[in-house]
């Protein structure tokens, strides 16, 4: 298994932190500790795994963050959501989830893809309308359970 | 199918299957887990479309079960999902009848373990790893210990094999002569010597050995300025080649729980580094190394100083001092007994070798604990966990009464702790819980009596046995009532007379 790397650069007021490979029992965050500024930004795009050890372990190091510190989540991958959905504490109150993937699936092509969205697009759970990237079918139908998959959206 | 609606509140996958083990019902977990999104899900009918194992035959174990209508229980087994070849969950089933209005139906629930069962795993091999890598690391060390030691033994064995072998010439000489009835007492003699000298090689190889072996140091009471005396014999036609007076200066009578060979082999070492250094440096004073006894009471330390008069060791030296392969030689003198080799001894016995930065000349400094702390903390391991062994202090000035009580009262699984002066023994009966006392009544420092008063001032109120010959039982006398001593243990004795009379003052009026 691909352990946890975390590329991190702190830019004005915030830093911002990639986090690529797996989230589990030997990730470590503590060298982010002491680096707090205003803003955090965590980006998950090149997350590959993540299990309820490294949940804990992610938990841990959000409780330490400052209170007064804004923390954003970027590009949250299927697994992230799927994760989070069922843990509570895995976002901080009052953080931002500024985009995630979402599954869809073209009826037209048979086109399997996950699709970036932004969380101010998602209304009430429902899944927003988007475009075959492969046929450029305009309606694709969202490929997991609504209700379920954005619930995350309601913790925040 | 509304009617399931409750398992999508699960983080369980669940499956309900019917009894022809059809699935009609997933829940909003399954999905996740089967890595299926609901639109495939729905196209699956049986259980091992979605999943199957190798340790059981799923569709087999889920017709047996369906038999008994009642919840049931699979062992842990390996789930693969066909379409996701890189993904496999441990996971228990459990299998839950469910009745509706219509029909009856199992709720097959997959609990995942997955996570448990791999860091089970994980840190089963990584404690594996470690017992090897530890392994691996003490034999380097052996092996770096191994090296040190082919390299020092020549050294070590040298100086008998040149007694033996100068006496043998001796030996030759005579027999040459033609009256050898004349030279008969020189004969014997150099003939004991051959022998004596053959027995140290002997020894001093199988203290290597045993060294290697990490076999169960062998320690005894002994007494320290026989010790140094013993080691001083050995350096001393070393010392007298390179024109180099020993001394030794003792302030106190101290006795040590020690192996003896090896401490002995650590003091000599010190004082051949000694000679060897003074050796190289021309001087104008005459050329010596002191060995000094002392106790530190504050420490609870007897201490052995070996300080020369030589040039001292060049700071190179100083840093990496107690380093395998260091030497305080420069090359071609041959190493020696190892420094790091003569600190693993010290430390076996629980002390320190240290180098005291001195102004002229080198010093070293043994520490080890006193006798009384070190025979209590050398049981501490038993301690734990036998609380109810009994703990004997026995006080006695002659080394070889310790060493006899120590084998009797070890065997029958008591504490046996040792201490060869008053002082000593009255500092550790405050510090720790005695179940029993033995003191020897003819002392130097104090008689038995005056030690027991001490012991009764301070508060100790077990059972105190004098240990002495017929000519002090009137003491006992006059002291059974004063000083509420239990008995006494008459030299000489043997093994039952100890063990009956020690028996019978911890548990008075038991039969023996
Ligand atoms: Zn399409």
């Amino acid at each position: 298994m691909k352990r946890l790397t975390i590329n991190k650069q702190i830019l004005q007021d915030e830093l911002s932190v990639e986090l690529i490979g797996c989230i589990d029992e030997d990730s470590d965050f503590k060298e982010l500790a002491g680096l707090g500024q205003e803003t955090i930004s965590f980006d998950f795009d090149k997350i590959s795994m993540i299990n309820s050890c490294g949940i804990r372990e992610w938990i841990k190091f959000i409780d330490l963050l400052p209170a007064r510190c804004n923390i954003v989540y970027k590009n949250c991958p299927q697994i992230i959501i799927e994760q989070i959905n069922m843990v509570h504490g895995f976002f901080r109150e009052g953080s931002v989830i500024e985009s995630f993937y979402a599954p869809y699936y073209c009826d037209k092509c048979g086109k399997e893809a996950k699709v970036h969205l932004k969380s101010d697009t998602v209304k009430n759970r429902k899944a927003p309308k988007s475009d075959c990237p492969n046929c450029g079918n305009e309606n694709i139908e969202f490929d997991a359970i609504e209700g379920q998959y954005f619930s995350f959206l309601g913790k925040i | 199918m509304s009617e399931f609606t409750s398992f999508d509140h699960l983080f369980d996958a669940v499956l309900v299957v019917n009894l022809k083990r059809e699935i009609v019902y997933f829940n909003h977990h399954a999905s996740i887990f089967f890595k299926m999104p609901p639109r495939i899900l729905k196209q699956k009918t049986s259980l091992t479309q979605i999943c199957d194992s190798v340790d059981i035959d799923i569709e087999e174990w889920l017709s047996k079960a369906l038999l008994s209508f009642d919840v049931l229980i699979s062992p842990e087994i390996r789930l693969t999902i066909p379409h996701e070849t890189d993904l496999d969950y441990y996971v228990v089933l459990k299998l839950i009848p469910v009745q509706t209005d219509k029909s009856a139906n199992f709720a097959v629930v997959f609990h995942d373990l997955t996570v448990e069962k791999k860091l089970h795993l994980k840190y089963r091999d990584q404690m594996e790893e470690l017992k090897k890598t530890h392994g691996q690391i003490l034999q380097a060390d052996k092996l770096t210990t191994l090296g040190e030691l082919t390299a020092t033994i020549s050294h070590e064995i040298n100086n008998p094999l040149t007694i033996a072998a100068g006496n043998s010439e001796i030996i030759s000489d005579i027999l040459d002569l033609p009256n050898i009835e004349s030279r008969l007492s020189v004969l014997k003699n150099a003939n004991q010597t051959v022998t004596e000298s053959l027995e140290r090689v002997n020894q001093i190889i199988k203290n290597m050995r045993d060294f290697l072996h990490q076999s169960e140091d062998e320690k005894e009471y002994c007494d320290l300025d026989a010790l140094v005396d013993a080691a001083i014999e050995w350096a001393q036609p070393g010392a007298k080649k390179a024109n180099v007076h020993i001394k030794k200066q003792s302030r106190v009578r101290s006795v040590a729980l020690a192996n003896r060979i090896k401490l002995e082999q650590v003091i000599i070492n010190l004082v051949k580094n000694s000679i060897d250094a003074i050796a190289q440096h021309s001087k104008d004073v005459p050329a010596e190394v002191l060995i000094n006894l002392s106790k530190s009471d504050l420490d609870h330390q007897t201490i052995i100083d070996v300080v020369d008069n030589g040039p001292g060791l060049a700071d190179e030296i100083k840093k990496n001092l107690f380093k395998p392969f260091q030497s305080t030689k420069g090359s071609g003198t041959g190493t020696g007994l190892g420094l790091s080799i003569c600190q693993k001894i010290i430390e076996s016995h629980r002390g320190r070798l240290e180098h005291v930065d001195s102004q002229s000349g080198c010093h070293f400094r043994i520490r080890l604990p006193l006798i009384e702390v070190y025979s209590y903390a050398r049981n501490d391991r038993a301690l734990m966990g036998t609380k109810h062994k009994k703990k004997i202090l026995v006080l006695d000035d002659e080394v070889q009464i310790l060493n006899v009580l120590n084998t009797f009262i070890h065997n029958e699984g008591m504490v046996f702790i040792g201490s060869s002066t008053p002082l000593d023994s009255l500092n550790f009966i405050e510090k720790a819980n005695i179940d029993l006392i033995i003191t020897d009544f003819s002392m130097p420092e104090m008689n038995g009596s005056e030690f027991a008063a001490k012991a009764r001032a301070m508060g100790y109120e077990g059972p105190i046995l004098y240990m002495t010959s017929s000519k002090n039982i009137d003491q006992y006398n006059k002291d059974k009532s004063t000083l509420n001593i239990t008995g006494v243990i008459v030299k000489p004795f043997n093994k039952d007379d100890v063990m009956k009379t020690l028996r019978l003052a911890l548990a008075p009026g038991e039969a023996v």
